[in-house]
């Protein structure tokens, strides 16, 4: 069923439907961030593997829809190239191996001892990317393609979404209280925080130990505050380093969530193979 | 689209909303506090339970059920053991004074009798007199009704079976509350040398113990030093002492009593003068036969007017007697049921701080 397509009420339904459906990404989440660090190795692998492959559907569709934008563009629809160039498996293991490293960011940030802000913005967040994709497949109606146009709504929804998630996120760290970093070196910082983390798998356990070095250098370097101590370009680098990984980590979460609703809406979100 | 299509949308949009809501509402409270999990999720804390040396591990609702079962058995148990008391008093106590009313008769026999009418008589010359300053009536009626020595050794005996009871009956209570124990702890609750570590460590044997009625309250022991030492003969007395304390005779019929006694003198002395005036025609021996014939006249008119009395009185005073052991017996139940119902008590209270004592762990005292 195409958006707009339903009788009247069919967007409300379809919209609550979605909301329902995106709840156990943020529940997932907040179990991993309770348990996670009980996992074994191999659970810590299968978790990671399989967050990654939702978000590979999401990725890979939207990769597709991209695709065939491009081949729509550029080359006639009875050309041979275009079946052979309209995306498959190649694009699929593509995603796959984005979606992995992405996958394992967000299990470990959620496993990491954080304050609520970020769960809890997760879970407030399921209801505002299924709006912004209504609002969007709504404005985009009389504009694009109607075989593409579910997809591209998404796409907008997506990003509009990141921006305010990115932002409301960023003024929460402001107000966050840090670990005390003025009298360390920085190696003493990042042995520190890197020496909190605990978990059952060695593996989680290293990743959870870089990720808290990371951390322990944005934090270390936000702390030095002394004129003269710190050129200001290392300072920007290291929030820079702090904030990509943040946005690494809500594009993971977005990804999840959007890659659920391209398996619900699949039969209806899919170009087909018409040229 | 018609009315009625719409109204199950409506419904439909609305349910979805409230359970939108109500799970957003859920998750963002695990999300601020993700301890809320551990409720449904964390293990539960377990404890370590020894008792007469098995050891079994149990967690902390079993713990929890043990303490009330604890706390059932020791409430039960006392409102038995008082029970069982009871009974056992009622039923020894009917028997004793039901021998002491059968002897009354034997009583009211020797105080309408010659012998006992110059005993009381000698016996209150010599209290007038001065070297006699007992009650002699009294005495008489504990050696006939009470059979002197034989009601406390009695006593001593109902004491004995009561202790003996109340052990019975604590050692009932101990199996019987091991037995709900091990039904509570036998299935699956086996001490095992894997799996976290208990919380606690709780040995019930000085639970068992004070349930067996040997432990800090020392009730048995409290019992059974009662028993040997002539407890419950040592609460009679006092009673059996104001009981003594009243006139005997008194009782019959009061002052009509010394009216009848006096009128007994006089008809007594008239018949015996009378008859002593026939022996002035014998001469010489008219002394002689006035003594003979008017003590002989004497015995036959305090005989003949014991007689009566006797048809008179005999009933009140065997009523009067019925009632005094009565009394008696009602007063030495209610004196011995208290001091047994103090003990079983404090056996009680003994159970309960020895259950609060023994589980105190599964409820630590929050500090500041």
């Amino acid at each position: 069923m195409r958006m707009g397509s339903g009788p009247p009420g069919g967007g409300l339904r379809e919209a609550l439907n979605d909301m329902l459906w995106l709840l156990p990404v943020p529940f997932l989440l907040i179990l991993a961030g309770r348990f996670g660090s009980m996992l074994s190795d191999h659970a810590v692998v299968a978790a990671v593997v399989g967050a990654a492959a939702l978000m590979t559907a999401g990725m890979w569709l939207r990769a597709v829809v991209g695709r065939r934008i491009f081949l729509a563009g550029a080359l006639r629809g009875e050309s041979p190239w275009y079946r052979w160039l309209r995306g498959g498996a190649g694009l699929a293991v593509v995603s796959l191996l984005v979606a992995i490293p992405l996958a394992a960011i967000l299990l470990v940030t959620v496993v990491r001892p954080t304050g609520p802000h970020l769960l809890v913005g997760l879970v407030v967040n399921v209801p505002v990317l299924v709006l912004l994709r209504q609002f969007w497949a709504r404005r985009l109606a009389a504009h694009a393609v109607p075989r593409f146009q579910p997809v591209l709504a998404l796409r907008l929804a997506l990003a509009v979404n990141f921006l305010l998630l990115f932002l409301v996120l960023g003024v929460a760290a402001l107000f966050q209280s840090y670990p005390d970093f003025g009298a360390l070196t920085l190696t003493g910082a990042m042995l520190s925080e890197a020496g909190r983390q605990q978990a059952e798998s060695g593996l989680l356990l290293g990743l959870m130990q870089l990720a808290a070095a990371k951390d322990a250098l944005s934090w270390w370097l936000g702390q030095q505050m002394l004129p003269g101590a710190m050129r200001p370009g290392l300072q920007l680098a290291a929030w820079a380093v702090l904030l990509a990984t943040n946005a690494m980590v809500i594009w993971s979460y977005l990804l999840m969530c959007s890659s659920v609703l391209t398996l619900l809406h699949w039969r209806s979100w899919h170009p087909g193979t018409e040229s | 689209m018609t009315t009625e299509a719409a109204h199950p949308s409506l419904a439909g949009n609305a349910f979805r909303a409230l359970l939108l809501l109500s799970v957003l509402g859920v998750l963002a409270a695990l999300a601020i506090d993700q301890r809320l999990l551990d409720r449904f999720t964390a293990p539960q804390p377990s404890y370590e339970i020894t008792l007469e040396g098995q050891r079994f591990r149990v967690d902390g609702g079993t713990a929890e059920a043990m303490v009330r079962q604890a706390s059932g058995r020791a409430d039960l148990g006392s409102a038995r053991a008082q029970l069982a008391v009871s009974e056992l008093l009622e039923r020894e106590l009917d028997s004793v004074f039901g021998d002491l009313s059968a002897r009354v008769p034997e009583y009211a026999d020797w105080y309408f009798s010659l012998k006992g009418e110059y005993a009381r008589l000698s016996m209150l010359i010599l209290q007038r007199i001065g070297p006699q300053d007992r009650d002699y009536l009294w005495e008489r009626a504990e050696a006939l009704i009470f059979n002197d020595g034989e009601f406390a050794d009695r006593l001593t005996a109902i004491e004995n079976l009561v202790e003996g009871r109340l052990g019975v009956h604590a050692r009932e209570q101990q199996t019987a509350w091991m037995a709900d124990l091990l039904r509570l702890v036998a299935p699956g609750h086996e001490a095992v040398a894997t799996g976290p570590a208990p919380v606690a460590t709780l040995s019930l044997d000085d639970l068992a113990a004070e349930i067996g009625g040997h432990g800090s309250s020392e009730f048995l022991t409290r019992i059974s030093a009662s028993s040997a030492g002539a407890g419950s003969a040592g609460l009679a007395a006092p009673i059996l002492a104001r009981m003594g304390a009243r006139p005997v005779a008194a009782a019959v019929a009061g002052s009509t009593l010394a009216a009848k006694g006096a009128g007994r003198g006089a008809a007594r002395a008239g018949t015996a003068g009378a008859s002593a005036l026939g022996c002035a025609a014998t001469g010489p021996a008219a002394l002689a036969c006035a003594v003979l014939v008017g003590g002989t006249a004497w015995v036959a008119a305090d005989w003949a007017l014991l007689s009566l009395d006797e048809w008179r009185h005999r009933e009140a005073l065997i009523a009067d007697w019925e009632q005094r052991l009565s009394k008696l017996r009602a007063e030495l139940e209610e004196v011995l049921n208290a001091n047994y119902a103090k003990a079983i008590e404090a056996w009680r209270q003994g159970m309960e701080t020895e259950v609060e004592r023994t589980f105190s762990p599964l409820h630590p005292r929050t500090s500041g």
